[in-house]
């Protein structure tokens, strides 16, 4: 509480000489400034505040259009993974292989076994198929006509030896 | 009426709606020279001084609300003066790239352009030595020599220990009497 007064004693003394440090101000400096700052603070009051300003409709909406973009990026994700699950997935596209001599420049595309569409209806009535299937009916002339079209003659060459 | 009880008044008044703006102009009035030099001897500048001071005033105005009055107003005034004229050569020092010793080159700088120094050779030399102190050691020395405020009221202001302020103070002195001598 002392301390307090002294203070409040110095700032009531004139101003000490040596407190300016030979620094000077313009004349009438401190006649003007409380009115200066007035006109400052008028000012400001009149502005309204920069964060408050750029407040627009992206503000206000920003939590529910983070909410849109994470299930947007959510059913993208789910969407891709089940195409990449069917069957229809890879129609189109041409897998390679390395090169028999080893060789990873020479890329060899591998047979397009998915080059037709299957709907699940197809897909399914050929399952059915396949447990239907009588060995005594795959005949020569069947079997000849399958390795013509799936298997290339090195292929065929190879699994005879 | 103390003057303790004074301060008190014209705070309830800074935060009373319809006594507010003749609050602020008796406390701008009463308080403006003792920030301005407090001020103007840590920036050098008469231009940077007057931004700061009307900075410092602005921040008076917005924060009296919460002004809890567990310090004195002439502390918590000069403390944001000084808070506010760190902030300001800081951001010099920044922004001019400028080494340990840069705010030093800016003052120095400052001094030697400023149009509003009067005073004689000896002040001059005073100034140089002290423009070239670290920034701390400056603020303490100008509280002290110029301003001739007592330890505890500095720490109070500064927020630091009496015995942190001596050993400053202390240092301060030194290199100036070194500057004089030729050394520093």
């Amino acid at each position: 509480m002392v301390m307090k007064e002294n203070m409040k004693h110095r700032m009531n003394k004139s101003e000490l000489p040596k407190q300016r440090a030979g620094y000077t101000v313009p004349d009438g400096y401190f006649d003007s400034f409380a009115d200066r700052l007035e006109i400052r603070i008028n000012r400001e009051k009149a502005t309204p505040a920069p964060r408050e300003a750029t407040k627009g409709w992206i503000f206000y909406l920003k939590p529910a259009l983070s909410v849109a973009a994470g299930l947007a990026l959510l059913l993208t994700l789910s969407v891709f993974f089940m195409e990449s699950q069917s069957p229809t997935f890879h129609a189109g596209k041409e897998p390679a292989v390395m090169a028999p001599n080893g060789n990873s420049d020479d890329l060899l595309p591998l047979p397009n076994v998915f080059a037709y569409t299957v709907t699940d209806g197809q897909f399914f009535s050929a399952l059915t198929d396949m447990e239907e299937y009588d060995e005594s009916k795959l005949s020569k002339d069947v079997l000849a006509d399958y390795l013509a079209t799936n298997c290339s003659d090195f292929e065929i060459l190879n699994a005879s030896k | 009426m103390g003057m303790i009880d004074k301060d008190k008044e014209l705070i309830a008044d800074l935060k009373t709606e319809g006594k507010r703006e003749m609050a602020f102009q008796s406390l701008v009035k009463s308080y403006q020279e003792r920030l301005y030099w407090h001020i103007r001897k840590m920036v050098v500048s008469h231009d940077d001084a007057d931004d700061l001071m009307q900075n410092v005033f602005i921040k008076v105005w917005k924060n009296i609300d919460n002004f809890r009055e567990d310090s004195s107003l002439f502390t918590w005034l000069f403390r944001i003066a000084t808070n506010e004229s760190l902030s300001f050569l800081q951001q010099k020092k920044r922004r001019n790239l400028l080494s340990i010793d840069g705010t030093s080159e800016y003052l120095v700088e400052s001094f030697e352009s400023d149009a509003h120094f009067e005073g004689d050779e000896l002040q001059k030399k005073l100034q140089l030595a002290v423009l070239k102190l670290p920034d701390k050691q400056r603020i303490v020395f100008n509280m002290k020599y110029y301003d001739e405020m007592k330890y505890e009221e500095m720490a109070e202001i500064l927020n630091t220990s009496v015995g942190a302020l001596k050993a400053s103070y202390h240092h301060a002195v030194k290199k100036i009497e070194a500057h004089f001598e030729g050394e520093y």
